[in-house]
């Protein structure tokens, strides 16, 4: 495998311990820079902004998880940090205050149902921030007029492992998402009042997961509904599905059951998933940006757009069997749920924990969709098998769905160093290395607008995967505690991708410009380039009878164009 | 700014030093890197090709008769053949035996005498050994040429620290390597009572002259200009220096390539043929140029802030931004290789490159055999193999190819 070595890179002491996820990367004081921000088990939060440390608050007890985003869904990011003692802390900057006052807003309220923490929000930086040199700010006290409700402190739970702020529901409103250690996922929205900064965190929804909780991410379908996946042991996950409209009777009625109800739920174990150990821990990261222009090579964009229309006509015909179809599997599964578990197309299991009747609506959604989706892919793939019969269909077909929907693709890692990448519940690929996976995050380092998959080991190396199955590998010299990567701004107005590495000495690593202009390395290959006119001078020029004579003469042609004709 | 991309890395089990990359240059087209550490472990490299797509490929070689506890010092290698590929590598090795005793031992391995198909892949070269026992330890690994009517004949050079250069000579009778004296062949190497660092010989005007230049940790410095056919000295130069001279390069303005002969072009390839020497010492790096014409009057020094506070280790000669001009890479201390280039008369610092630990060794050499080289560097931990960017290499040949084009409209 190609490896390289990065060798720029910033170090900070960090007294502390890390949790898994208690560092990101993320534009907190919404200046356009990105920023990095730790939180420590001893209770300190560090934002590191360019070179240096630019923050630190203290105080906060035992930081579990961070997350950047805007939560209270008024177009700026907030720092929002939890704490293992049930807090949480958002910190955010205020768009309209003037520079020179430091106002600070805190709000913490019991409400009548319950699901609310504390926050202090505290700014840290205003408005006008270019003007401002960043130090002044650093000595400023954050944490002034704290009120405390004692109710309110055991409503938000207390076993917090990830964070996640994004729009779950597709009501244009971002959501908090939390994993928590006792295998269940919860979501809250922020309510605000009027004056920025007072509100409340109110619960939405809850669901329970089979097994403990990796990580959860969010991942979007071909139609753009943002689906959560939350990643179960054994190469396994669940999706969550969530609908804006179950939220509605929110505030009257606060059970479990109908909480847990106002989404459709269904288990995913992806066709090798029998293989492996079933308790071994799963990273999942989803959403990965596929490459912008999608032909990857001229003879699919011959096929592409012929095809491209049967598969619509072919989609319409089989949805309505599917749905079928679908329903017949479901009862499969009430009965005998086990036998399920090596269903050929992809392992659809669907799962019950709640109230029956709900379920079987959701069933029949989800299953259709996923099921669906596959039944469609694998019909078509016969179709187009039919049609084409001069083409190596298979592979073709599948790159054929993969432009025909829009579907991102996600990638699943477990401990054991199985990486995956899968589109739809098809696994498109999978590798095995050698070390043990902890962390996998996303990061485009090549700059073609695809994303890469970062895969960090407990011992510091580092894989990084492009789409393709493409691999580097970068090593890391230190075992690693905790891991982020994303899009750092070393100097102001300017990102470039960063890898960050928390030893066990305390110490942060953060390596900046890890990019990389390709994922596999090329000997140099006029033909490729040269147009048709230029070719036909160059198949002059190149005397040689047979192909080895001639591949000998381009080299020395191209050595002495390089280096000896000026 | 020159844009260099990763080919491929790899750490080593232990420390190297300055001797201890060696090349493998190949008339068929790949070039192969060895690479030696201290303790034992030497590694190869090349690439794998499958269509365009290279693929690094690190193979651990194990080479016979090093035994336990042996430290590698120096590894060295030549190719034997012009057309086709007879390594010949060497090793110098030093094991302590007992308290006061060390072994040294200068191993040369090349091909097995069966002439089957792998006879020259490396790991059989590895297994085939002849050894010779040094009464010296050996510092520098050096091959040259020998011109003889017959054609050239590789010989090794050691420098030993009982203040000597020695010579080693295939005994092509015995199918075995012998010290041969040194005053028959190289009298400008001769009696030089001190420990040679590097030693770098030139030949010119079609091997009947040559120029020879060695840098001693003393801080002496000797340059030599010789008529080879009659082995006279026709001029010598010292110079005493405070510091060790570590390195010492003899080096055009720029490097011949003769133009391809089914090129069916009229192209004029005289160029002005001034031969420059670099050498440093400390943190100095002192060239003087056209020493042929102006003997050592015109020197210059490389300036540069990088270069004030930092102590060099090692060089390279080799024209990396593809102007057809030489350009200095000089491997400091500071992880950092320095990039000087020959602007307007004078020596410009024009990109560095950081790395991950001391500079030991820089190469320049083509590995995938497309005819475009790639820049190897040895670090204390590890390898560098560095590409140029294959979109602006690309955009380069394309101009020079055009210009090509131009050339041969003109000639019909």
């Amino acid at each position: 495998m190609r490896a390289v070595c990065f060798v720029k890179r910033l170090q900070w002491d960090l007294p502390g311990t890390l949790f898994r996820h208690g560092l990101t990367i993320g534009d907190v004081d919404n200046d356009g820079d990105n920023e990095l921000v730790v939180g420590t088990a001893e209770g300190d939060l560090y934002i590191f902004k360019g070179l240096e440390l630019w923050q630190k608050i203290t105080g906060l007890g035992l930081i579990t998880s961070i997350a950047i985003g805007d939560i209270f869904n008024y177009g700026r990011n907030a720092l929002i940090v939890i704490c293992g003692d049930g807090w949480v802390h958002i910190y955010y900057s205020p768009r309209s205050v003037h520079p020179s006052i430091n106002t600070l807003q805190s709000e913490g309220s019991g409400s009548d149902n319950g699901e609310i923490s504390e926050q202090h929000a505290t700014k840290f930086k205003t408005g006008t921030s270019n003007l401002i040199n960043a130090t002044e700010f650093t000595n400023l006290d954050h944490r002034i007029n704290i009120n405390r409700s004692a109710e309110s402190v055991g409503k938000m739970p207390t076993n917090t492992k990830i964070v996640l702020v994004a729009d779950v529901d597709k009501d244009g409103a971002n959501e908090m998402i939390i994993g928590l250690t006792d295998r269940v996922v919860r979501s809250y929205r922020w309510s605000s009042n009027v004056d920025l900064g007072t509100g409340k965190l109110v619960g939405l929804n809850k669901w329970e997961c089979a097994n403990q909780i990796g990580t959860v991410t969010l991942q979007e379908d071909s139609d753009g509904t943002p689906t959560l996946l939350v990643a179960q042991p054994g190469g396994t996950f669940m999706r969550i599905k969530c609908n804006a409209d179950d939220y509605q009777l929110e505030e009257d009625c606060f059970d479990t059951n109908s909480e847990a109800a106002a989404s459709c739920v269904d288990y995913q174990t992806l066709g090798i998933s029998r293989m492996r150990n079933q308790n071994i821990s799963t990273e999942i990261l989803g959403n990965l940006n596929p490459k912008k222009t999608h032909s990857s090579n001229d003879n699919n964009l011959k096929i592409g757009s012929a095809i491209k229309t049967k598969y619509e006509y072919n989609n319409l015909k089989y949805s309505e069997e599917e749905s079928v179809m679908v329903k017949e599997r479901y009862k499969n599964t009430s009965e005998d749920v086990d036998s399920v578990d090596g269903n050929l197309i992809g392992g659809n299991i669907v799962f019950e924990e709640f109230d029956n009747r709900e379920r079987k609506i959701h069933y029949n959604k989800s299953c259709e969709y996923s099921v669906g989706e596959k039944k469609n892919a694998n019909e078509k793939d016969s179709e187009v098998k039919l049609k084409e019969q001069k083409q190596q269909i298979n592979l073709k077909s599948k790159e054929e769905i993969k432009t025909w929907s829009n579907t991102k693709s996600y990638a699943l890692a477990t401990l054991d160093g199985t990486i995956m990448l899968v589109k739809d519940e098809i696994i498109l690929w999978s590798m095995q290395v050698d070390h043990h996976i902890s962390a996998l995050c996303s990061l485009d380092v090549t700059g073609d607008g695809a994303d890469e998959i970062i895969a960090c080991t407990w011992d510091g190396q580092t894989y990084i995967l492009d789409q393709q199955r493409n691999s580097v590998r970068f090593q890391f010299e230190e075992p690693v505690r905790a891991f982020c990567a994303g899009m750092y701004s070393v100097f102001p107005q300017s990102t470039s991708p960063c890898l960050v590495y928390n030893n066990f000495f305390n110490k942060i690593f953060l390596y900046y410009d890890v990019s990389l202009p390709s994922m596999v390395i090329t000997a140099l290959n006029p033909e490729e380039t040269l147009d048709s006119k230029e070719k036909n001078l160059l198949n002059e020029i190149l005397k040689g009878k047979s192909d080895s004579e001639r591949e000998v003469q381009l080299k020395q042609l191209t050595e002495w164009l390089l280096y000896g004709m000026f | 700014m020159i844009d260099l991309i990763y080919g491929h890395w790899f750490p080593l089990a232990s420390q190297g030093n300055i001797y201890s990359l060696a090349t493998l240059k190949s008339s068929k087209g790949c070039g192969k890197i060895l690479v030696a550490s201290l303790k034992r472990k030497i590694y190869s490299f090349e690439y794998q090709q499958s269509k365009w797509i290279l693929k690094p490929l690190v193979k651990e070689l194990v080479f016979t008769y090093i035994p336990n506890g042996a430290e590698i010092i120096a590894i060295d290698a030549y190719n034997k053949s012009n057309i086709g590929d007879e390594f010949v590598i060497g090793i110098t090795i030093m094991k302590s035996s007992g308290e006061t005793n060390i072994e040294r031992y200068l191993n040369i391995y090349t091909e097995g005498l069966s002439d089957g198909e792998d006879s020259n892949s490396l790991e059989v070269i590895a297994q085939n050994c002849l050894m010779i026992e040094l009464s010296y330890t050996p510092y520098l690994l050096y091959h040259t040429v020998i011109p003889q009517s017959s054609g050239s004949e590789f010989v090794w050079l050691i420098s030993g620290n009982d203040n000597k250069i020695h010579m080693i000579k295939e005994d092509k009778t015995n199918h075995s390597y012998t010290e041969s004296q040194l005053e028959k062949y190289f009298p400008e190497l001769d009696a030089l009572e001190a420990i040679a660092l590097w030693i770098d010989i030139y030949y010119y005007k079609d091997f009947k002259r040559r120029i020879t230049a060695v840098s001693c940790e003393c801080g002496l410095f000797k340059l030599a200009k010789v008529n080879v056919e009659i082995l006279k000295i026709i001029q010598i130069w010292v110079l005493r220096y405070d510091n060790p001279v570590c390195n010492v390069r003899i080096f055009p303005h720029q490097y011949e390539i003769k133009k391809p002969a089914f090129i069916e072009v009229e192209y004029d390839e005289k160029k002005e043929f001034k031969l420059n020497v670099l050498l440093i010492t400390g943190n100095v790096t002192i060239i003087f140029q056209d020493i042929l014409n102006q003997q050592m009057h015109s020197d210059i020094m490389l300036s540069g802030n990088e270069l004030t506070s930092d102590c060099i280790l090692c060089s390279c000669i080799a024209d990396i931004n593809l102007d057809g001009k030489n350009e200095i890479l000089l491997g400091t201390y500071k992880q950092e290789v320095l990039i000087f280039a020959f602007l307007k008369d004078t020596w410009k610092i024009i990109d560095k490159k950081h790395f991950d630990a001391p500079v030991h060794s820089i190469n320049y050499i083509d590995l995938a055999g497309d005819g475009v080289k790639v820049l190897v560097i040895l670090t204390q931990r590890s390898v560098h193999i560095m590409q140029h960017n294959p979109k602006e290499t690309m955009i380069k040949w394309q101009d020079k190819f055009d210009k090509l084009a131009l050339l041969m409209n003109l000639n019909k």
